[in-house]
């Protein structure tokens, strides 16, 4: 076995691993102590090299610093337009939303009466059926005049109204048929 | 001054703080302060001028960005290093296809005359004494140039950090993500890789 340290250890002690036995060696042994400094120079010398291969002019470290500004301000105004685009886009947004709500809430205003109700359940009929609202009307109006429940007689009314309101004038009858809803009317009462 | 770590004269970031964050102001000390070393880590760990002028733009970049998130756990030095080898690794693996390279192509201006790279390698830069352009240009360390390039570039990237950086071996862990038993068994992997190298070519020559 030989006396000194081998190549393993060597690089151990170099790189901070090295046992205790190995330090005591290394300095108790001149040439193991040679060969580490050996090592150690040829790595001091490999640092100095590449440092000096990096080595560039103070001119050449400000014109990258300038550059590195530059590209920063460029990033910094790239991000203050998408902050700008995002704020327009949801301003649009919002006017949409704002200008659907409206459009929405425009039918619901007129018809604020009971009789407009009726109505836009007509709609809804008419839309998954598409029929003449003033048929569908009629229609519903004869079937409340048909009915002798007392009750019935109040959405007769209202629908009397509505027809007033968009019937179409030449219907005669119609109106007529408004005056015969209220004759039921007294007779419930019991006069 | 135990917790504060200095940028440059005048201009502090407190490592103490959880989640310090970079200012403006002190972001331009940085640059100033790191971007030499930045570079030089670059080059040793790629030997490519362009490639390290580059990267040590985007590294510096990147920082920007992350300058609010950068936590003072670790010191400056290392967040900086630690950037810088991961963009070496994806330039790495991007050169051959050029990516990098068409990424950049608008970066801004060019490289003026005298600082283009290899001309300093090859020792032609001016106010390079003969003594350093004889360094260079010497054998032995020539051979070691190209047993580190050699290297796979992990144990690569320990190497430069220990040897020309310095760095202590918990600093390497932190910059790399290992353990200290693990940075230990890159360097000495990389150390005998190194010296094997060579005396391989010693015993070429004799």
């Amino acid at each position: 076995m030989s006396p000194h340290l081998t190549p393993e250890q060597i690089v151990d002690v170099m790189v901070g691993s090295g046992e205790a036995h190995a330090s005591a060696h290394l300095a108790a042994c001149a040439e193991c102590a040679t060969r580490l400094e050996a090592e150690r120079h040829r790595l001091a010398t490999f640092k100095e090299s590449t440092e000096i291969a990096s080595r560039r002019s103070e001119a050449y470290w400000a014109r990258q610093t300038l550059l590195l500004s530059c590209r920063v301000a460029e990033m910094q105004r790239a991000r203050a337009m998408t902050s700008m685009w995002v704020a327009a886009a949801a301003v649009v947004v919002l006017l949409a939303a704002a200008l659907v709500f409206k459009l929405e809430l425009t039918p619901r205003r007129h018809g604020a009466s009971p009789g407009a109700t009726v109505a836009a359940s007509s709609n809804n009929n008419a839309k998954a059926k598409p029929q003449d609202p003033d048929e569908l009307l009629l229609s519903r109006l004869e079937r409340t005049l048909d009915r002798d429940a007392p009750a019935a007689l109040a959405p007769a009314e209202l629908v009397t109204g509505e027809l007033r309101r968009y019937g179409p004038p030449h219907r005669k009858p119609m109106q007529g048929a408004a005056s015969v809803t209220n004759r039921p009317k007294t007779s419930t009462r019991g006069d | 001054m135990d917790s504060m770590s200095t940028l440059s004269a005048g201009v502090e970031v407190d490592r103490e703080r959880p989640a310090a964050g970079i200012g403006e102001e002190e972001f331009d000390a940085l640059v100033v302060n790191y971007q030499r070393r930045i570079y030089r880590v670059l080059w040793a760990v790629l030997r490519d001028h362009d490639g390290a002028e580059t990267l040590t733009q985007e590294c510096f970049l990147r920082a920007y960005k992350k300058r609010h998130s950068y936590r003072a756990e670790a010191g400056v030095y290392t967040w900086l290093v630690r950037i810088a080898l991961n963009l070496a690794a994806d330039y790495r693996r991007n050169r051959r296809a050029g990516f990098w390279r068409r990424l950049f192509a608008h970066a801004g201006p060019g490289i003026a005359a005298g600082d283009k790279p290899g001309e300093e390698i090859e020792g032609v830069a001016d106010g390079r004494t003969g003594a350093e352009q004889a360094l260079i240009a010497s054998e032995e360390v020539a051979g070691m140039w190209r047993a580190v390039a050699a290297l796979p570039p992990r144990q690569r990237s320990v190497f430069v950090l220990r040897f020309v950086e310095e760095m202590k071996l918990q600093e390497i862990g932190q910059t790399l993500g290992l353990s200290v038993a693990s940075v230990k068994t890159h360097l000495h992997r990389a150390t005998m890789a190194v010296r094997q190298h060579l005396q391989s070519k010693e015993g070429c020559r004799s």
